[in-house]
């Protein structure tokens, strides 16, 4: 019998998704203990729970224990399956959330992924469905992940708290990643938005056109901000409006900001003048960072370099935020591969805050499960 | 009665039927009509001029050579080359070369040689022996498979020319990419240390083939035992550089072993007695374990030796934590041991440092004096290949620049230097030339009253100069403990906790969420302060102009900074990664035996059980810059007006052809211009035309110059030294290096045979935990019998060797995996990985081994294959076109399950089950278009699951069986 790969094991509830989307794709078991041990509500929260099953779906062969109050969570990955996948994922977190996790997965599955998600669309804990579409889609394209079946589609809008939104994400499958050399970031040629309202007055959506326009006007004419009002059963189950940005560079690559209304019930009542005028600085803070990657993606980014062929990949990010330096720390325990990490100062060629190059050399990992044919 | 004689047939010439009946003699030919001319009659189209003929081949050959020249890209060295074949090789083959072949076939390239060819007396003999081997190779390998010869041989030995020919030969060898091998890597073990089953290896690229999967539990590189000459472009070696290295061997006792070469002294190889001190050795290492840098640089200690080879074990185990911790330079270490001035073993490492010894007489105590420069000599040739060192030994430069304050240029030598530091001034400094390194040190050892202080200065022979910026990490760490090391106490604790919130920024939310570049150049402030205050203490002592003392600060200032901003954020990363998870059990203390004391750690607890996200939060928001955008402030070679204008220059002329005006550009108000300027235009479509044509001569070639290009960029990270390297790009094929295997089965040490070549094959990532496997497979011609399902078969495939039981099964048009019973005689292959099966590998057998070959199809972790399963029942009742059918099941549920399935009998009345019945449990009514008889037996024919069974076995290597 082969004996396993020894499992790897953690503590603590936080990077729980980073954690199983890697041991998955690595094949090495996980353990993770002391999940909210010390909290008065201990164990796998809802959204967590139903991000196992999630994974549950998509593989086949996993082998899931959890113990009895659910502290420890013991994950044996099994082969990424794919197919056509329902699942009805938890109001407590947004769309976002599970559908992060299944961008990292989606080109490695043995068919190709066609997975309905509902829940909450928009909310201000994840990156939106809207923004995950502008920014991680052609993210995903530079390496070579493209085609006619590679889409993401909002059927629905659900706000928080009652959720009731509806995405389609369907992903091709591929063999091999392309390495990639992203170091020119280029400067912003265009902004784009969607502005979203459900169960409110459309007339929020202008308002918060406006307002965000009179922020970004002084630095570039052309934007474009659509608005959508999502009407009857499109609607979901809960008030609120939102505003997402785009901005994209001379070189294609999408930097993204988004802001979103307090959920029905839960705080005070935001006006949809200062969400945008707010929204649009967001951006803006991103713009200042840069990089050729937004910085919800850039583990993503980091993510496919590693899992790309024999080849050196580069890529100029802003900031690395904590989720990705956790990231690099896992990508180092569970494929024993190290960044070269070198800062670059702002100056001449660099625009906007510190930058960080990234390289490294792709691990070569290929597709085992897709079936030859 | 006469019989009559029959009119004989005649064949019709003419005529529309003799014209059919010639053009299907001709379509039989495979012969078309007139037009195929050239394929009925080949030789009248031969080439009528010969000449004519070899001036367009060699015309041919050139552009094609030249192409090929280009393309040619070197496969990395080691290529491992396997001579095999019966003793006196080369006479007959019989069938145990061929299953090899098929092995080879399956794993790798193959090129027969054949040897001997002198004891052919005739020449007719040999030709006709070479052709038919020849094409015995060609149905076997693959047709065209080239073959080499070697004529005979000369006083027992192959004659040096053509073994030459064929050593140029496997060079230059293009190998038929085989996805598999290109994605796996291998190693071919040279030397197996048996008490740790540590192995040293060409790494070409694990599981050592016959005996099971094992975890490496360490990996670290080693000096190439048979290095490749200085000089590449020759075409033959000196006699000197001709190194063989047989594997597996010690050269007379002497083994080649690390960074140390080891003489056996005999009498203490004996396994039994090793396993205590290894044991203990183990122990003490494993305790040691705690970072990956931890292990990386525990790989680099000679374990071996200092368990099997040396005696004096005390002082090298001294010595080597010595090294370890130097190599693992962590902070806490670093920083912990500057403090205490009584610790010995920081005074060890120190003088470790120091390679050669030269200190003043002042700050240390004779007799420890001694025992160091023991030490510093035994550790000497251990330290002499490590380029860290090196480079290391440049920035403590660095450092005591910036300590000593010394306005010198890094030429003005020590004696100097020696005045102007400080209290040790006027001490005689002993220099020494290392031969090693070739580069004179000199050091200054100097006490003062605060603390101990170990400044080095290191003047080598001009190599490593002030400015060098040089981008190890382990450098900057380098720079912050001498850094430390200047300060007192107090200021000491507040870096250290500074540093130590750095190291925990990236994970902890509160201030992960705070920009980690702020957190950068926080130190970087605080760094910048203890210079200042170092300044100040340290001023009375100056002796040297003012001016030129700012000066050089201010350069060793800015080098301090580009120094750390990079290599800071990689330590920050990748330093301190493991800690915080590692840390939970150990720092545990008990309370009476019983209960164990928990510090809540509060800031962990948060960061380890907080909110999942990868959004990043803005804080603080900046000033915005304007160019970022289009319309901000661009580059001086990009600016939109500056190009426009070049284009003016360049294009602005244009005539307007409906108005028929000329507008002229701005040609300028000097007229001389307008000469220099249509020179400049000639010149520029001439660099065109050259470009155009220089495209069109490469043609396709592009992707293999995108190859190349890739390949450059690639050799750019190769200007890091080996030890970075191998953390960013991990051990590339062709290194030497050593591997630490774990729970090996002692049989293996034990039957150790040296005749046996090991091989350790590396596996990919999800490869370990596969489930199920499925094969295009096919029997092999020349194996006699029969495949049966659930037979036992033993495959090779990769690495891997098992016996499993197989089920073989056929994919009917509708998708459905059907079991067959037996192996046909013909089925498809696809191509992909291969394998090869054979039903035993116990003893020789006589016949032909290898039962099929195939190719890996998919992986799964679960399998869906059927075989016809028929139910049978008998009708106990009968209607009309009604029956009641009893016999076919047991309860009322499951013929609900098949209600409306169709139904049949023998006779072939087809019919539908309806409802189950009350009655008798598990009878049915059924309906059908006829009216049955009762003596007819109804069947439902249904596909049942086939469930694989979960086996595999590892058959026992040879190896491991020869002792049993």
């Amino acid at each position: 019998m082969a004996t396993q790969a020894h499992s790897l094991s953690y503590a603590g509830c936080n990077f729980l998704r980073q954690r199983l989307v890697l041991s998955t794709l690595s094949g090495r078991p996980v353990k993770i203990r002391k999940i909210r041990a010390r909290d008065d509500n201990p164990g796998l929260r809802d959204f967590e729970a139903s991000f196992i099953r999630l994974l549950d779906k998509i593989t086949n062969g996993s082998r899931i224990e959890i113990n009895q109050t659910g502290t420890t969570l013991y994950y044996q990955p099994g082969l990424l399956y794919g197919g056509s996948v329902e699942h009805d994922c938890s109001v407590l977190r947004g769309i976002g959330y599970y559908l992060e996790s299944l961008l990292c997965l989606a080109p490695f599955m043995k068919h190709p992924l066609k997975v309905v998600l509902r829940g909450v669309t928009n909310d201000q804990v994840d990156p939106s469905v809207d923004v995950l579409k502008a920014t991680a889609l052609p993210l995903l394209k530079q390496f070579g992940i493209d085609g006619e079946s590679f889409e993401l589609k909002i059927v629905r809008r659900g706000m928080p708290p009652g959720g009731g939104g509806e995405v389609v994400f369907s992903c091709p499958v591929r063999k091999i990643l392309k390495p990639i050399q992203l170091t020119d970031p280029g400067k912003i040629k265009r902004i784009r938005g969607m502005a979203y309202s459900v169960r409110v007055s459309p007339q929020m959506a202008n308002r918060i056109v406006d307002s965000a326009r009179s922020i970004l006007n002084k630095f570039i004419p052309d934007i474009y901000i659509y608005t959508d009002h999502m009407k009857g059963v499109n609607s979901g189950k809960s008030p609120g409006f939102g505003l997402s940005l785009v901005a994209e560079t001379t070189s294609g690559t999408f930097l993204s900001a988004e802001l979103a209304s307090n959920p029905q019930g839960q705080g005070a009542a935001v006006l949809p003048e200062d969400l945008g005028r707010n929204c649009a600085q967001l951006l803006l803070e991103e713009i200042y960072r840069g990089g050729c990657v937004d910085s919800t993606n850039q583990s993503l980014a980091l993510l496919l370099m590693t899992l790309g062929q024999q080849d050196v990949s580069k890529v100029l990010l802003g900031p690395l935020s904590p989720y990705t330096i956790e990231f690099l720390r896992h990508l180092k325990s569970f494929f024993q591969i190290m960044f070269k990490i070198e800062t670059k100062p702002c100056g001449e060629e660099l625009k906007g805050g510190d930058k960080v190059l990234m390289t490294c050399v792709g691990i070569g990992f290929s597709n085992l499960s897709k079936t030859l044919k | 009665m006469e019989a009559k004689e029959q009119k004989k047939h005649r064949k019709k010439n003419s005529g529309p039927k003799a014209e059919n009946k010639k053009k299907q003699h001709l379509q039989d030919l495979q012969l078309g009509d007139e037009e195929d001319a050239q394929k009925r009659n080949p030789k009248a189209f031969a080439v009528q001029s010969a000449a004519r003929c070899l001036l367009f081949l060699v015309f041919m050959n050139r552009t094609q050579d030249l192409k090929t020249k280009k393309h040619h890209i070197p496969v990395p060295p080691p290529i491992v080359v396997v001579v095999m074949g019966p003793p006196k090789v080369g006479k007959h083959f019989d069938t145990m070369p061929h299953s090899e072949l098929h092995l080879a076939e399956v794993d790798g390239d193959q090129r027969p040689v054949l040897t001997h060819l002198d004891s052919f007396k005739h020449n007719k003999q040999l030709k006709k022996t070479k052709k038919r081997l020849k094409h015995r190779f060609w149905t076997e390998v693959y047709p065209g498979a080239k073959l080499f010869y070697l004529s005979g041989m000369l006083h027992g030995e192959y004659q040096n020319q053509e073994i030459h020919n064929l050593g140029c030969f496997i060079t230059v060898m293009k190998f038929r990419p085989l996805t598999w091998q290109i994605s796996h890597p291998y190693i071919l073990g040279d030397i197996l240390t048996d008490f740790l089953s540590a192995e040293a290896g060409f790494l070409k690229g694990s599981c050592v083939l016959g005996i099971g999967d094992f975890t490496m539990s360490d990996v670290s590189f080693l000096p190439d035992p048979c290095a490749l000459p200085e000089q590449q472009k020759k075409r033959c070696l000196n006699e000197k550089e001709k190194l063989v290295y047989v594997p597996v061997s010690g050269v007379g006792g002497v083994l080649y072993n690390k960074d140390v070469v080891s003489v056996d002294l005999g009498g203490s190889h004996d396994f039994q007695d090793e396993v205590v001190s290894t044991h203990v050795l183990v122990q003490s290492l494993i305790s040691t374990h705690s970072t990956i840098d931890a292990k990386m640089a525990l790989g680099s200690e000679d374990i071996d030796n200092q368990g099997l080879l040396m005696p004096k074990e005390e002082k090298q185990m001294d010595l080597k934590t010595g090294r370890m911790r130097w190599k693992e330079m962590d902070l806490e270490i670093m920083t912990g041991w500057k403090n205490d001035s009584s610790d010995e073993e920081a005074d060890e490492e120190e003088n470790a440092k120091v390679t050669d010894e030269c200190m003043t007489a002042k700050g240390i105590k004779r007799q420890k004096l001694e025992e160091l420069e023991e030490d510093s000599k035994a550790d000497f040739p251990a330290f002499a290949d490590s380029d860290d060192d090196l480079e290391r030994n440049s920035a403590e430069e660095e450092e005591v620049e910036e300590a000593d304050e010394s306005s010198e240029e890094e030429d003005c030598i020590a004696g100097e230097r020696g005045i102007s530091g400080s209290k040790a001034s006027g001490e005689g400094s002993i220099t020494e030339l290392s031969p090693a390194n070739h580069q004179s040190e000199r050091v200054n050892l100097k006490k003062s009253l605060l603390m101990k202080k170990a400044a080095l200065t290191t003047s080598n022979s001009g190599h490593c100069t002030a400015t060098e910026v040089i981008s190890s990490q382990d450098e900057s760490e380098e720079s912050f403990s001498l850094n430390t090391e200047e300060e007192d106490s107090e200021n000491q604790e507040v870096l250290r906790k500074k540093l130590s919130k750095a190291s925990q920024v990236g994970s902890s939310q509160k201030l992960g969420s705070r920009n980690l570049i702020d957190e950068t150049s926080d130190i970087e402030d605080l760094l910048k302060e203890e210079e200042d205050y170092k300044e100040e203490k340290n001023d009375p002592t100056e002796t040297s102009g003012k001016l030129k003392f700012n000066l050089s600060k201010k350069a060793a200032e800015a080098f301090l900074r580009q120094q750390q901003a990079a290599p800071n954020l990689q330590k920050l990363i990748y330093g301190t990664a493991t800690e915080d998870n590692e840390e939970d059990d150990d720092t545990q203390e008990e309370l009476g035996g019983l209960f164990r004391v928990t510090q809540p750690d509060r800031g962990c607890k948060r960061k380890a059980d907080s909110l999942d996200c990868s959004r990043f939060l803005v804080e603080a928001p900046h000033d915005w810059d304007l160019d970022c955008f289009v319309t901000g402030k661009w580059e001086d070679d990009k600016h939109a007006a500056k190009v426009l204008a070049e284009d003016e220059e360049l294009y602005g002329d244009f005539e307007d052809l409906k108005t028929g005006d000329v507008h002229k550009g701005k040609s300028g108000p000097i007229t001389q211009n307008e000469d220099i300027e249509k020179e400049k235009k000639h010149l520029d479509k001439k660099r065109k035309l050259k470009m155009f044509d220089a495209e069109y001569d490469e043609g396709e070639s592009t992707y293999f110059d995108d190859l190349r290009g890739e390949m450059q960029k690639q050799a750019q990270v190769r200007n890091l030294n080996d030890e970075a390297r191998v953390q960013y790009e991990s051990f590339r094929p062709g290194m030497y290096v050593r591997v630490e295997i774990e729970n090996v089965p002692c049989e293996f040490v034990r039957n150790f045979d040296p005749h046996y070549p090991i091989i350790l094959g590396g596996l990919g990532n999800s490869e370990g935990n596969v489930g199920y496997v499925q094969m295009g497979l096919q029997k092999h011609r020349w194996y006699k019998k029969i495949l049966k399902s659930r037979d036992p078969v033993i495959f090779s495939v990769g690495w891997r060797r098992f016996q499993t039981i197989p089920l073989y099964y056929v994919e009917d048009h509708n998708g459905r995996q059907r079991l067959l019973k037996y192996m046909p005689q013909h089925m498809h292959c696809e191509a992909g990985t291969g394998f090869l099966a054979i039903q035993s590998v116990r003893g020789i057998m006589p016949d032909f081994r290898i039962t099929a070959t195939g190719v890996v199809l998919d992986l799964d972790k679960s399998i869906k294959i059927v075989k016809k399963l028929k139910l049978t029942g008998f009708p106990y009742k009968i209607f009309k076109n009604t029956s009641f059918i009893k016999g076919m099941f047991n309860s009322a549920l499951k013929v609900a399950k098949f209600e409306g399935a169709v139904i049949r009998t023998v006779s072939r009345i087809r019919g539908q089950i309806k409802n189950a019945l009350r009655a008798p449990e598990g009878t049915f009514q059924a309906s059908f278009e006829d009216k049955l008889l009762m003596s007819v037996e109804c069947l439902v024919c249904v596909q049942g699951r086939v469930l694989p069974f979960m086996l595999d076995f590892y058959p026992c290597d040879q190896r491991l069986e020869s002792g049993l």
